[in-house]
């Protein structure tokens, strides 16, 4: 017994030594803070370590992160109700202020706090899209949607989006 | 950091070890890809130097390392330092369980919860001295023990317990002394215990004690005619015998315990 528990930890390191920077700048750039994207990590890791059995594909792992990163972030997020703005926002009139990069990031912050209504899976779509920059066969190998659904998705938020004055035409990778 | 030219989920796996060999030769040959590679590499390094798996590990290692907590239970009884404390709990849990079940040697015959599906029978035990005897077949006694007699009965009849001594006096043991009636309800059980005791006298000879189970209450003198009835000339093991071949009614049945005094 106590070698299956020195394999699947033996395991979990070698993930958690491949992903967990990977995941931590997701929750970081959901969370807009170093110490709660750090909890978030080790959440998500741990969510790993309980799910691991049952994850036969290999493979799938890294999405199956993704996944699972952006949906606990925006659970927290929902928890926490209000979100602050972090340094990097407020930092913005600086020196070396960058005009862009403060438009970025506020854009993505009111992003953010738009998308928390939305369905799991749209929201997770969009986080993709616009967050993340993947493409949308990216996106259909992380989600396991199909092509037209994921279109869907985009259409109906850039639709309701910009009902409210949002452009995405701004919107740039982080 | 720089984005990828290619596609950036491919160059996320291809950091984190996935996908070995497949991408190499484009991101030999293509910049913004290398160097978001690299931009993701360095933040690896960064990461795990901040938050390395030690430190993850250290802040959950109980469920890691271990098992689910009712996983674990059955290892418990393979701990020796536990040993001496969980023999005695398995024998209170045991009798925790077992006890309840056991039937009562009260005058709760007629409770609700027994289900005795067996035969009818007579059992008991005997205060000799103030000591509690377990009855056994070969037992002698001896004037003044005290026997308690146990029965088992499968449906509630009346019951009648008498005995004869070696002269043929018959002597009744229903709970109102005064009353004509021998008969009580059996109830239902196994070892139930007769509401009375008997307590030997000093006459020499066995002492027959007879049970009867009978749908119709019997009276004292109802008794003491049967046993007339068998003529049994004051052999004691043949009115024994007499009895049991001929109960009082068809629907009857006799049990009976001979005790043998010695001296």
């Amino acid at each position: 017994m106590a070698g299956i528990n020195r394999e699947a930890e033996k395991e979990l390191r070698v993930l958690y030594e491949r992903y967990a920077s990977l995941v931590h700048a997701r929750c970081r750039s959901i969370l807009r803070s170093q110490d709660d994207a750090w909890d978030a990590t080790q959440d998500v890791f741990m969510k790993l370590n309980n799910a691991l059995p049952s994850i036969k594909n290999r493979a799938v792992i890294y999405s199956w992160l993704l996944s699972t990163s952006t949906n606990h972030c925006f659970s927290l997020l929902r928890r926490r109700k209000s979100v602050s703005f972090d340094e990097e926002i407020h930092s913005a009139g600086g020196a070396d202020h960058v005009p862009h990069q403060e438009k970025e990031v506020l854009f993505k912050e009111v992003l953010r706090h738009f998308l928390a209504p939305w369905d799991q899976k749209v929201r997770e779509v969009v986080m993709y899209a616009y967050f993340d920059g993947y493409k949308q066969e990216e996106i259909a190998e992380i989600t396991g949607l199909g092509a037209s659904t994921i279109r869907k998705y985009l259409t109906r938020f850039k639709r309701k989006s910009a009902a409210s004055g949002l452009k995405f035409e701004e919107v740039r990778y982080g | 950091m720089d984005k990828p030219c290619v596609q950036k989920l491919t160059v996320e796996r291809y950091s984190a070890g996935e996908l070995a060999g497949q991408v190499e030769e484009h991101l030999r040959s293509c910049p913004s890809c290398s160097a978001y590679l690299a931009g993701l590499k360095k933040e690896r390094e960064e990461f795990l130097r901040v938050h390395p798996f030690a430190e993850f590990l250290s802040a959950h290692a109980a469920p890691i390392r271990g098992e689910q907590w009712y996983k674990k239970f059955p290892a418990i009884f393979s701990l020796p330092a536990l040993r001496p404390v969980l023999a005695p709990a398995l024998v209170l849990l045991v009798a925790v369980v077992v006890i309840p079940f056991i039937p009562r040697h009260g005058n709760e015959k007629n409770g609700s919860d027994i289900r005795y599906k067996g035969p009818e029978a007579l059992s008991y035990i005997y205060k000799r001295d103030g000591v509690v005897h377990t009855g056994a077949p070969d037992d002698m006694f001896r004037s003044g023990d005290q026997v308690q007699i146990f029965y088992s009965s499968a449906s509630d009849r009346s019951l009648s317990l008498f005995s004869i001594d070696g002269r043929g006096a018959v002597s009744f043991y229903q709970p109102d002394a005064r009353s004509a009636v021998s008969s009580i309800r059996s109830g239902i059980g196994s070892r139930l215990a007769f509401p009375t005791s008997i307590e030997l006298d000093s006459t020499s000879g066995a002492e027959l004690v007879v049970a009867i189970f009978s749908d119709k209450t019997f009276d004292t003198n109802q008794i003491k005619k049967l046993v007339t009835g068998y003529n049994a000339q004051g052999d004691i093991a043949a009115l024994e015998k007499a009895v049991k071949s001929d109960p009082p009614s068809p629907k009857s049945s006799v049990l009976t315990l001979m005790l043998k005094k010695g001296l």
